[in-house]
């Protein structure tokens, strides 16, 4: 048996791709190393929500520490990396903030001389995010200025007493903010809309956060996908003639068993797509498949982020609402000559967390105290704490990078994964430049105490640019229709392929192009789209 | 029983707001945590041994000097073994934070969040203003 398409990885990519795929016609299957969620488990269905998110929803793999994780590691690395193996990949323990990546952030070098510009552009991928949205159940307002029209979301998620505060600190220094774009349904009651139980980024038992498990993956499989689990993609086989044969997988039972397909599309993130292929050597290819470039595996980008923190002078609703999803501003988004960095930065209001993580912060900053005043110390501290987050577009460097280390074997038989990830000068630059700037809101919205930090550890979410697009073969691995240039029919559809990183949360960009690369698939491999069946006219 | 002494003073609950002592809602919980336990029970015998510790009763002290010795540990452990430390902190509290008793007295609910549910006001556009009356500000690029 023979697929027309594998697609490797059920994340926010793949989902996509698979998706999109599907609907049009082609019979495809997708390989997911993990099991599909229990949403009854989620944590927030205890009151024990905060151990589980901490140890067993952990995005921190090696604390998380699931039989489907793989060694990951860090000790080379400025930032941790967060991710979660199972049917819907990141997007299970993601926030749900969902900005799009700004018309700027396609072409950096022409604009500010830094980065790479990408083969393709924002308006070749607007109709993939009109589409996108829908099928994602994003909320949000209309009308943002500092983004091209964007119009068809469902009811923005409320900011409460809390996002106004913050907001009104923005408004008395005249800077832009806005509501998040949310993949969160705030729709009908019969599309399970947001209930506000705050920590989205454990998984949300209600449905209402669109993990691709409730969205993209169902919906495919009504439609014929086959998403097959516990199976992990030890290689993509490929012929002496340079073609994507199928893949090899490492089935629970032990077995090794190889499947055939005329496309195979990786999506399991930017460390587990360049640890694929960099393990898919074979004599033709003794770098890797799809590595002739030498350049997979480099110029890994992580956002680093910082916070801003502040304290209420009494407490407010900043424990109900998405966590990641209140006010954003894009004040700082766009290079600014008069600054010594180049391109610029989201600040991401965050709600907070329960008592637990009160008392814990609490006993590290000396607010709460062990002994008799315990207690009241954290009612004292809780809902209080306001802050912002600083996520820094990050610039490619190819020292920043995935490599194997053949001298360890992982749990897969495969060489353990090393990051080695250092901040550029740019960077630290403009993470000073932003938390300077979060504090500023903070004080002038009346917070006190108010520091900040960065760059935070525990913070790799968006882990992208280790397979690069472009045009010319010598400084990049996939076209810019998402194939890879030495083999015929491999397909990469994450966001390893971004050229550049942005300076917003990735997952909407992620999955547009992930369905941009599935049109591509059809058209140089399957058939011609048609009006019937072309994006803009299909959901 | 050193242990449940030393969490009881580190955590001797609240009576004012209703809130029970460590030992009385989640030390069966801790026990499961078999190996924390152990390594836990080797730092106070190396803390008794300690100048400080040396001078510990473990029994006819009253609440308050059991705190002050608790704190007293806490300080030496936390600059002893400090991943243990860490770990030892993040499990006490986790257990008790997430107990009923306490969070009742604590004023927090006593229903987890789903299907509970928490409720928000909708959103006021006219914060915006401002925002809108600048104009566009995303940076327009050639060819889209």
């Amino acid at each position: 048996m023979e697929y027309d398409v594998i697609v490797v990885g059920s994340g926010a990519g793949g989902s996509a791709a698979a998706w999109r795929l599907t609907k049009l016609g082609l019979r495809v299957a997708c390989f997911e190393r993990g099991d599909w969620q229990t949403p009854d488990n989620y944590p927030s269905t205890g009151l024990d929500w905060e151990i589980k998110k901490r140890k067993a929803f952990s995005p921190n793999p090696s604390i998380r520490n699931m039989k489907s994780d793989y060694t990951i590691d860090t000790s080379e690395s400025d930032i941790d990396i967060a991710n979660f193996n199972g049917v819907g990949g990141a997007t299970v323990l993601f926030s749900g903030h969902f900005p799009r990546f700004h018309p700027s952030d396609f072409c950096t070098y022409t604009l500010d001389g830094v980065g790479v510009d990408w083969p393709i552009t924002y308006s070749d991928l607007e109709p993939y995010f009109n589409v996108n949205d829908k099928v994602m159940r994003v909320s949000g307002l209309a009308g943002d200025p500092a983004y091209p029209e964007m119009k068809g979301f469902l009811p923005p998620i409320p900011i409460g007493e809390y996002g106004e505060m913050i907001a009104e600190g923005f408004n008395r220094l005249g800077w832009h903010w806005w509501p998040s774009y949310s993949a969160i349904s705030t729709g009908s009651r019969s599309d399970s809309p947001c209930l506000n139980l705050g920590p989205c980024n454990t998984g949300c038992p209600q449905g209402a956060k669109s993990s691709t498990d409730v969205t993209y993956l169902p919906d495919a499989m009504r439609s014929g996908l086959e998403v097959v689990t516990h199976s992990v993609v030890v290689k993509v086989e490929v012929t002496s003639a340079g073609k994507a044969k199928g893949i090899w997988v490492l089935e629970s039972t032990g077995n090794r068993r190889f499947i055939a397909s005329k496309v195979v599309v990786l999506a399991c993130n930017a460390i587990g797509t360049a640890r694929l292929l960099l393990a898919s050597k074979s004599d033709d290819q003794p770098q890797g498949a799809a590595n002739s470039s030498g350049l997979v595996g480099k110029n890994l980008m992580l956002h680093p982020l910082g916070y801003a923190e502040g304290l209420f002078d009494r407490a407010i609703d900043l424990d109900k609402g998405p966590q990641g999803c209140c006010i954003y501003s894009h004040e700082f988004y766009e290079t600014d000559e008069e600054r010594n960095f180049k391109r610029g930065y989201t600040l991401h209001v965050l709600r907070g967390g329960g008592v637990l993580e009160t008392a814990l912060a609490g006993l590290d900053r000396r607010e709460v105290h062990w002994g008799s005043s315990l207690v009241k110390d954290v009612v004292a501290m809780h809902r209080r704490r306001g802050s912002i987050a600083v996520i820094c577009e990050d610039l490619p460097e190819t020292s920043n990078q995935v490599l194997l280390d053949e001298s360890r074997i992982d749990n897969d038989g495969m060489p353990v994964v090393i990051v080695k990830y250092r901040l550029g000068g740019n960077s630290k630059a403009m993470m000073s430049h932003g938390l300077t700037q979060a504090r500023r809101v903070l004080k002038v919205a009346a917070l006190k105490k108010v520091m900040a930090f960065g760059p935070v550890r525990e913070a790799g979410w968006h882990i992208l640019g280790t397979a690069r697009m472009g045009n010319d073969p010598a400084t990049s691995v996939v076209n810019m229709r998402g194939e890879t240039h030495d083999v015929d029919g491999l397909f990469i559809a994450d966001g390893s392929v971004f050229p550049t990183s942005s300076g917003v949360n990735p997952a909407s960009t992620i999955q547009a192009v992930a369905l941009y690369i599935a049109d591509q698939i059809y058209e140089t491999h399957f058939g011609v789209l048609t009006d019937g069946n072309a994006i803009e006219n299909f959901c | 029983m050193q242990l449940k002494i030393f969490v009881d003073s580190l955590i001797p609950g609240d009576e004012a707001l209703g809130a029970p002592k460590f030992s009385a809602v989640a030390w069966p919980l801790l026990q499961e945590s078999r190996d924390l336990i152990a390594h836990v029970s080797v730092v106070i015998k190396e803390f008794r041994n300690s100048a400080t510790g040396c001078v510990i009763s473990e029994s006819n002290e009253s609440i308050e000097s059991n705190e002050a010795m608790a704190k007293s540990f806490s300080s030496f452990f936390k600059e002893k073994h400090n991943v243990l430390y860490v770990e030892f902190r993040e499990i006490v509290m986790g257990l008790y934070f997430s107990s009923p008793a306490v969070l009742v007295a604590m004023g927090e609910e006593e229903m987890p969040l789903f299907p509970r549910g928490q409720s928000l006001p909708t959103f006021n556009t006219d914060m915006l203003e401002s925002v809108y009356s600048r104009g566009e500000i995303w940076r327009r690029v050639n060819g889209g």
